[in-house]
This record gives structure tokens, sequence and C-alpha cells, in this order.
């Protein structure tokens, strides 16, 4: 039965890497920007191809940007909870697509077409001419916010708090009709088309598995580690610093002096980038069905007996690309990390581990409470995520799950690049078009009468 | 058109003269042929799934047009696309928001009827708020629960909600019952011949006063519940199970599947042997117990075999070399005298078997002794042969006893045929089935004989229960309550039974006069039991059983466990 009706509502997910904005009813975002070099001036930066002015900032500001050498230690990238850290740099992504998408200048589905060509000339002269009664507008579109869906039962305060923000935000500065927060996983699964699922949400800042049951969190089951995909490309960064003590990302070649602001957040952003593109690139190998006889970058002397091959950084200068290096997505199955001793710092909460995808997947679920609820969690296993488009991602997982037949888990995997890593949005997308979910919106008669907090007791 | 008439000679009419377009100046369109005149390629009529849409006419026109939902009380006005000019009475979709009603209770009633010692009344309210928020989705509000109070398996959760629920249901009508039983006893006393509502007042009262636990079924479609009591016990051990599936490694199940797969073969196994009758031979085998079955007509074997000797044995004539090799020859096979080379064959192997030489020096003792053996073997097989012949006939007419009379106890075939347990040194005077003899012989085999009778029992498929109930009545009145227990723990088990069978099964099969001391068992047991057997089976079949059988156990010194068994039985019959 076809239940959609569409509305017209605007939908932003801002993660911890990319964020992501369209209207309603589309298949994909049709805005993607960064989230995370946003300068102090409010304009964010589409890239990290160019130094900036001043000083950046980044809306979730993971820990991989903070310190000044690279950071191999997974559990470190549990710290700061996967929520919004800066606000201003929220608002600006937000305000940023908002504009972009000329969300305040027109409806979406307003008579007069704005034609591809007029529409930047008219923007300038939009901007130009009546920028301060645009900017001030009300949006009149209803919003969904996609929130990261990270239930750190260590700190429920602040989820709440969060959400509250959002919801300030969202009612006072735009004055939008209507408002809606939901999770990532729940809106991955709807995009799958799926209530009840395991989601596997693997992310730039580490892997997350979350149990949903009828389209609900089950928060006291979710698992998370910090083998994202920052963390490998730490990694690399790590390995290719042995070999070359110089690196110079992209901003830097036309530099002559390279060692200005070796320490600043753009400069981790930029080399993050940089390796993030090896990893992307066709020098790694696929995921091996069977788990390899020894974890990457264990062994040092091994490194060297293997024949090299050349990868050309952006500087012009080449890279000795060892085994290791190819098979850097198997550190996502392996029992120990490299380069750092076993007896790191513990997780602070029991919804974190330092455990492999695997063994995260059969925690995860040996913490539903139901357990025949396991066995249809288990055969719903969902992937999703910016590094769900790691090669043969779905076949090594699977391999890795010896599970009792009675719960046989079986993954679900979209065969599309997009409909991965963007899941989130696209399913907020479908929930925002369905002509059920219209009675669910938090409007802004309701926010004056209750505040945020029925914001907090009413979305998920 | 103009030619044809021409052709045919006909006056078409005469053109108007003012008609003459070609004079006149054309509008533009039609110098060009504008898209209107031109023959249209899209078809009039296009079907998209069941609808046929004429495509010459003018689209529907659809606005962009706010809307209100009734499912919302702040009357948000959103926009969306519908057709123009429609009026809807409301928005489509509001009738999907559908709740359940919530579980409600007021302090007094939680007072009278629903305190309980594992729940505050706070933990209660909680949980039936987690229950209307969730909607009974009880994983979600489990997992809401542990992140609120101390945690609880979800089956607790449960058995709460619906005691509560269901306790409530059941109060409330019992109340409201008395009432109105109270109501109609006033309307009663007025006019006292009103028939009907005398009964409606019996009905009231029953219901009033009756305890709620025998309540009818009563279902409160609003909240999802009933006032049928939650069966917790049921709940934890199926949830125990569920765990212990869940902890299971894949090797422990790669076992039990090797095991069950083990067993299918086992079990297949027995079945061809079966049918084949071989589990006979394959019992006396290893048992050495092959008992005394009623033989008819030996005579008939006997003849055969003389018959088949005599046919290549030569007859010494007078004049003519007689040669005493001559008479080792074996003996015919095929033809109307002969007997199967099957048959010839298996001798032979019981002959080898028996370590007796294929080739003797043929002095005349020689051969006369192995005359005899060979004689004395095809005799036994042929016996034997005939014994599972019959065996498979009374098994045909017990089926069809059972299909014509249901009613009538069939004697199960091990204390037909008789087959015993290895021999009991003090025959009693008392009759006995084959088990109680074993239990008072030796109390260390009582549990092999019993397991054997269990095991015979479920050979013959027929009546487990009855074997069990007839042993322990004997084993009862010799006094050796350890048989009774094995033997009833092994008919409930079925696996280690199986088990034993298997050995028995698997165990080459060795000829009962191999060794001479077994043979004398075999031959020392085959006549008692024919005896035993036989008022065993009149009294069975013949269905007087009822009398019978309560006497044992009087007689017996009587054990409380062994009397339950004993009453049983005759119940069964």
């Amino acid at each position: 039965m076809y239940c959609g009706d569409e509305t017209g509502s605007f939908v932003g997910d801002v993660g911890s890497h990319v964020a992501r904005f369209g209207y309603g009813g589309d298949d994909a975002p049709r805005y993607v920007v960064s989230s995370r070099g946003v300068e102090a001036s409010g304009k964010v930066l589409s890239s990290c191809y160019k130094s900036p002015v001043t000083e950046i900032r980044t809306v979730m500001q993971p820990p991989s940007m903070k310190d000044d050498a690279p950071l191999i230690d997974p559990v470190a990238y549990l710290s700061q909870g996967e929520c919004v850290y800066d606000w201003d740099a929220y608002q600006s992504v937000w305000e940023q697509a908002l504009e972009r998408m000329m969300v305040r200048h027109a409806t979406k589905h307003r008579s007069r077409p704005v034609s591809l060509k007029t529409k930047n000339t008219e923007t300038k002269s939009e901007a130009m001419n009546d920028d301060s009664c645009t900017l001030d507008q009300p949006v009149v579109h209803p919003l969904l916010l996609v929130a990261p869906g990270c239930t750190d039962l260590a700190s429920p305060s602040n989820q709440r708090k969060q959400i509250q923000q959002m919801t300030e935000l969202c009612m006072e500065t735009w004055q939008c009709p209507a408002l809606f927060v939901a999770p990532t996983p729940m809106l991955a699964a709807f995009a799958m088309g799926r209530s009840t699922a395991t989601v596997v949400d693997l992310g730039a800042g580490g892997c997350r598995v979350t149990p949903l049951v009828d389209g609900l969190v089950l928060k006291q089951a979710q698992r998370r580690n910090g083998r994202g995909g920052d963390w490998l490309d730490h990694v690399l960064w790590h390995a290719a610093l042995s070999q070359q003590a110089t690196l110079r990302p992209r901003y830097q070649i036309r530099q002559t002096t390279s060692s200005a602001n070796n320490n600043s957040a753009f400069h981790r952003w930029a080399m993050q980038d940089l390796f993030q593109e090896f990893r992307t690139s066709e020098y790694t190998w696929p995921l091996s069905l069977t788990p390899p006889t020894n974890v990457p970058f264990s062994s040092p002397s091994l490194e060297d007996t293997t024949t090299p091959l050349g990868y050309q950084l952006p500087d012009g200068t080449t890279l000795n690309v060892s085994q290791d290096m190819c098979q850097v997505h198997e550190l996502l199955f392996s029992d120990s990390t490299p380069f750092i001793e076993s007896s790191s710092t513990m997780p602070p909460h029991a919804t974190l581990s330092n455990a492999p995808l695997h063994q995260l997947l059969h925690e995860s679920l040996s913490a539903v409470g139901d357990v025949p609820m396991r066995k249809e969690l288990a055969s719903q296993i969902l992937l999703v995520g910016g590094m769900a488009g790691v090669s043969q991602l779905a076949p090594a997982l699977s391999s890795r799950l010896r599970w009792p037949s009675a719960f046989t888990p079986k993954i679900h995997c979209s065969p599309y690049l997009e409909e991965r890593t963007s899941a989130g949005w696209i399913g907020g997308s479908i929930l925002t078009s369905l002509g059920s979910f219209q009675q669910l919106w938090l409007s802004q008669a309701e926010y004056e009468e209750y505040g945020s907090t029925l914001a907090v007791q009413r979305f998920p | 058109m103009t030619d044809v008439a021409e052709i045919l000679g006909v006056k078409s009419a005469p053109k108007p003269v003012g008609s003459n377009k070609s004079l006149l100046p054309k509008p533009y369109s039609e110098l060009t042929g504008s898209a209107t005149e031109l023959p249209t390629t899209v078809p009039t009529f296009i079907k998209i799934g069941n609808k046929q849409i004429n495509s010459h006419k003018p689209a529907r026109k659809w606005t962009w047009a706010p809307f209100s939902s009734s499912s919302r009380p702040d009357g948000l006005l959103l926009n969306h696309w519908v057709r123009a000019n429609v009026e809807y009475p409301d928005y489509p979709y509001a009738r999907f928001d559908i709740h359940l009603d919530p579980v409600q209770y007021t302090i007094e009633e939680y007072k009278a009827w629903l305190t309980s010692e594992n729940w505050s009344q706070s933990e209660t309210d909680t949980l039936m708020d987690y229950a209307r928020i969730f909607e009974l989705r009880w994983p979600v509000i489990h997992d809401r629960w542990c992140a609120a109070c101390p945690p609880r398996p979800v089956e607790d959760l449960k058995h709460r909600f619906y005691t509560v629920a269901a306790k409530l249901l059941q109060r409330r009508v019992s109340h409201e019952a008395a009432v109105e039983t109270k109501a109609l006893e006033a309307a009663a006393t007025n006019n006292a011949e009103d028939p009907k509502l005398l009964l409606e007042t019996a009905a009231a009262r029953s219901l009033a006063s009756s305890d709620p636990q025998h309540q009818p079924l009563m279902q409160h479609l609003g909240t999802g519940t009933s006032n049928k009591v939650f069966d917790l016990a049921y709940e934890k051990e199926r949830r125990a199970h569920w765990e212990a599936l869940w902890n299971r490694t894949k090797e422990e199940e790669a076992e039990e599947l090797a095991l069950r797969n083990e067993l299918k073969q086992v079990e297949t196994q027995l079945r061809k042997l079966k049918k084949r009758g071989a589990h006979v031979v394959a019992a006396s085998g290893t048992t050495a117990s092959r008992a005394a079955t009623p033989i008819p007509a030996p005579e008939v074997a006997m003849q055969q075999v003389d018959q088949a000797m005599t046919t290549t044995a030569p007859t010494p004539v007078p004049g003519v070399p007689y040669l005493q090799s001559a008479r080792l020859v074996l003996p015919a096979t095929g033809g109307e005298t002969g007997i199967s080379k099957a048959l010839v064959a298996r001798m032979e192997a019981l002959l080898a078997g028996m370590n007796v030489p294929s080739t003797v020096i043929a002095t005349k003792r020689a051969c006369d002794l192995m005359d005899t053996v060979r004689r004395d073997a095809l005799t036994w097989l042929l016996l034997q042969k005939q014994v599972i012949q019959k065996e498979g006939v009374l098994r045909a007419r017990r089926l069809k006893l059972a299909k014509m009379g249901g009613n009538i106890r069939v004697v199960d075939e091990e204390t037909l045929l008789g087959i015993a347990p290895p021999p009991a040194p003090r025959p009693k005077p008392v009759t006995k089935g084959p088990a109680a003899t074993a239990a008072a012989a030796a109390p260390g085999k009582a549990k092999a004989s019993a397991s054997k009778t269990a095991t015979g029992s479920k050979l013959a498929g027929k009546k487990p229960a009855a074997t069990a109930s007839s042993s322990s009545t004997t084993a009862a009145s010799a006094g050796a309550p350890t048989a009774t227990t094995t033997s009833s723990a092994d008919t409930k088990t079925k696996k280690p039974a199986v088990k034993r069978k298997r050995k028995s099964e698997d165990a080459p099969p060795a000829f009962p006069n191999t060794a001479p001391s077994s043979d004398e068992a075999a031959f020392s047991i085959s006549t008692k039991p024919k005896k035993k057997a036989k008022p065993s089976t009149t009294k069975e079949t013949s269905s007087v059983s009822k009398s019978a059988a309560p006497k044992a156990p009087l007689a017996a010194a009587p054990a409380p466990a062994t009397m339950t068994q004993k009453e049983t039985s005759p119940k069964k019959d």
C-alpha cells in the first residue's frame, strides 16, 4: 500500500565527518558538505585543499582532531561521545545548507520554477539586495534533524540536553513550523525497509551496533567501539611516519614554509583526508574471508620483507606501500590493535568496548533481554555508514559470525554505495514523506505551550 | 475520390464558389502545420495499472494546499499536494492514529487487590506507564526498565503486567456482579414469579460468588489483556531454553548433529532388521536366551532335511564300489526335494563358525558324525525360519485384532514369545514376568533385564506402559523395588534405551550353540517360560485381566510408588 504524502519537509543529517541535506521525498541528499571545517565567519569549507584564513571549528569535535600526534589508541576515540560539541559550528553548517538550498527564499513547491542558470545570479543579487530580510525570514518547511543516535548511557542527561538544544535552535532561531529529531539507526533501518533490525553503523568515529525493535532503539544493547575510519587513517599515518618524516598534505604544496601550523586542527583534517584517499583507493585489498594469520602492523620485521608498491602522494613523493597498509581494513576484525600495548585505558562504560566488529555484534545481541527477539535481530543485520563501502565487508563479517544455527545471522547491505553511506538521511526522507508520520511533528504551537521538555518526551 | 467518380461517371457536386481558400491569405499555423493538426502518436487511452486514462483530455489539476489532521490537537497546518476542487473531510492518514488503552487502577483498587511482595506501587506504576507508551513491545519496555529501575527479567515484567490486568478484570466483574445481584434480588422480592428475572439473579450471584479463577475467558481488547492467568513457570522455562540455545557453541551443535545422524542410522538399521526378522537372531545371539517358542510341526522341517540329504547321498549298490567320501557332498539344492542355496550357505557358515572342518578323512564314523552335524544344523536353520514366519503371521493377526476390537488388550510380543532373560537359579512358584525373575536373581542384572523389556516393548511399538506396569507388579511381588524404578526410568528416557539396543544390535550375532554352556542355558529356559507365558496370554487376550491383575499387588508387600502404578495399569485396559 502506498502511504506516502509529501509535505515538503527539509531533512538534515550532520554527522561527525559529513553533513547531508535535502528535501524529504528525494532519493538522495542534494547538499553534502564536510562538518569538520567551519571558519570563524561561519563559512563552511568544502574541502581541505586550501588553507583557511582563520582557525577552523568542527561540529562534533572528535578526539582525532585534538592532539598533535596520530591517535592510535581506539579506546581514546570513545572518550568523546558522538554528539554535537560546537553548537555555533552546527548552526553554521545548517545555515549554509538553508542558504544553498534556498530554503528561506522559496518554498519547494512554488509555482514559479527557478531555473538552474538564473539561480546563481539570482541568489547573489537577492543576497545583495535583501540580505537582511531573507536571513531573518522564518523557515516555512518542517525540519527533520537526524541525531547521531548515540545512546551514551553514561550521560543520559547529555542526550537530553542535545535534543533540547536542537529544539531551541529550530524553534527560536529558525522559527520552523514543525520539528522532529530522530536517531540515525532508526532511520537507517527505515531506509532499508525494516523496522526490526540490528544496524551496524561503520562511521568515521567508530563502529556502532544498535538493535532496533519496531523502530525503537534498544539503548541498553547498543555497543560502540572506536575503530572507525578516523582511527584507520591515523594508523596509516603512523605507519607512513616511520618511512618519511615529513608528509605534506595538499594545502601545503604551494607553501614554501611547511611547518607553519602543523598542530592545527585543519592540518590534522588534511592529513586524515590524505590517508582516507589512500584507504579508499585501489591499493587496499578486499577483506579476506578467513582471518589472516597475523594482524597488520603487528610485526615490523615482516613489513620489510614484502615487496613494496609505490603510492604517489600529492606533493610528488612516493610512499612505499607495504602489505600491511593494503590490509588495513582487517583491523576491523583483529583481536589486538597495532602499535600500542594491549593494557591501555579501559572503556568508560559497559556499552563501549574495544572488541572487534564481530564480537561487538555478539555482545550487543547478548545484551538484548528478550532472548527470542535475538533470533529476529540476528537475521536482520544491516550494514550502513561511511565505511560500509569497503569491498567484501558483508561476506567477511558473515564468515566471522559463528553463531548457533537457531540464530543464523543474515547480513543485508544495499548494492548502491550512496544508499549505504547516507542511509540515515534517506530514512529521514522516507519517514517525513509518510502520511501516518504527519501526526508526530512537534509544532511551533506545542513548543510554545510545553517547551523543550515535550521534545525530550516525544522524540525517540 | 474525384478520380473514382470520373471513372464511374458519377457527377460530383459542384464546388461552392466562395470556398476556394487558396486565393485567400492563410493563417500562419495552416502554412506550417501546427502540432494539433498532425496525427498524434500518443494512443488515446493509456493504461496505468488498472486505470484507463484518456490522453486527449487535459490533465486533472493538483494544488499545493494546506491541511490539518484530526489526529493533531494543535491544528498544525502543513502543505501537501491534493486534487484541486476536492473536499477532504479529514486527513486520510488520521485514521492510523490508534493507541492501546492504558491499564488503570485507583489507589484503593491497588491496595485491595494488587499488592505484591516483590513489587512496590511505584514500580508497578512505572511498568504500566512503559506498557502504555511502548504499547506492549516487551523488548523495548525491558530495555527502558533496566535503565530506570533495578533490572528484572522480561518474563517478570510481563507476568506483573498481565497479572495486574487479569486481577483487575476479574475483580471488577465480580464486584459489578455483586452489585447487580443486590439490585436484582431487590427486584425479585417485588415480583417473585418472573422466571427470567430469577434466572438472571442466579447467574449474577454465581458470577459474584464464584472464585475468579473459574470465570469464563474475558478479553479486554482495548488494552490487549484478558483475565487469563499468565503462566510464569512455563515462560521462564521457555526463555531458559532459548538462552541455552544462544549460549551453545558451533562445536557443540556439530556434535549434537552427528549424534542425531547416528541415531537416525541406527533406527533405520533396526527397522530393516525388524523387517527381516533378524532382530530375533541378534537378540538370541547376545543374551543366549532364545526361548522356547511354541514351535509347531518340526517334523515337516525334519522331513525336508532328510529328503535333501538322501537325494545326494549315494545308496550302496551291490557290485559297485561305495566310497565313504561321496557322502561328504553337499546336500542337493533346488528342485522339489532340495533346499535353497542360501540355506546351504548359511549352514556352511554356521559350521565354519563352530570350527567344523569342511573336509574330513572319510572314515565311516567321521562321515556319520558329519552327516549328523549337518542334519542338525540344517534343521535348526529351517526351524528358525519357521519361527520368523510364524512371528510375522502373529503380528499381522494382532494388528487385525487391534483394528477389530480396540479395547482388547494385546499381548506383548516378548511375553508371548517368552523371550526370557538369563536363567533364574531359584525358580519361584508365583506367576511372574521375565523381568521379575531376573530382579530376584541378581540386583546387578536387574537393570539390564528391565531395560531389555523396555526396549522390547519399544521395538514392538505397542504398549510400553503395559509392559512396564506388568513388570513392576511382578517386581513388587518379588520384593525388589529397584527394578521398578529402573524399568520405569528406562521407558521414560528414550535415548539410553536406544543406545543399549544399538549395542546389542551392533554385536555380531553369535550362535547359541557355539558354546555348550550357553546352549544348555537356552535349553533350560526354553521350557520354563512356556508355562509362564501361557497364563499371561490367556489372561490378557481374553480381557479378564481386571479380575486377575489386582490380585498380585494385594498379595505382595506394597510400596507406595508401585501401588499407584498398579492402580493405573488396570485403568488403561
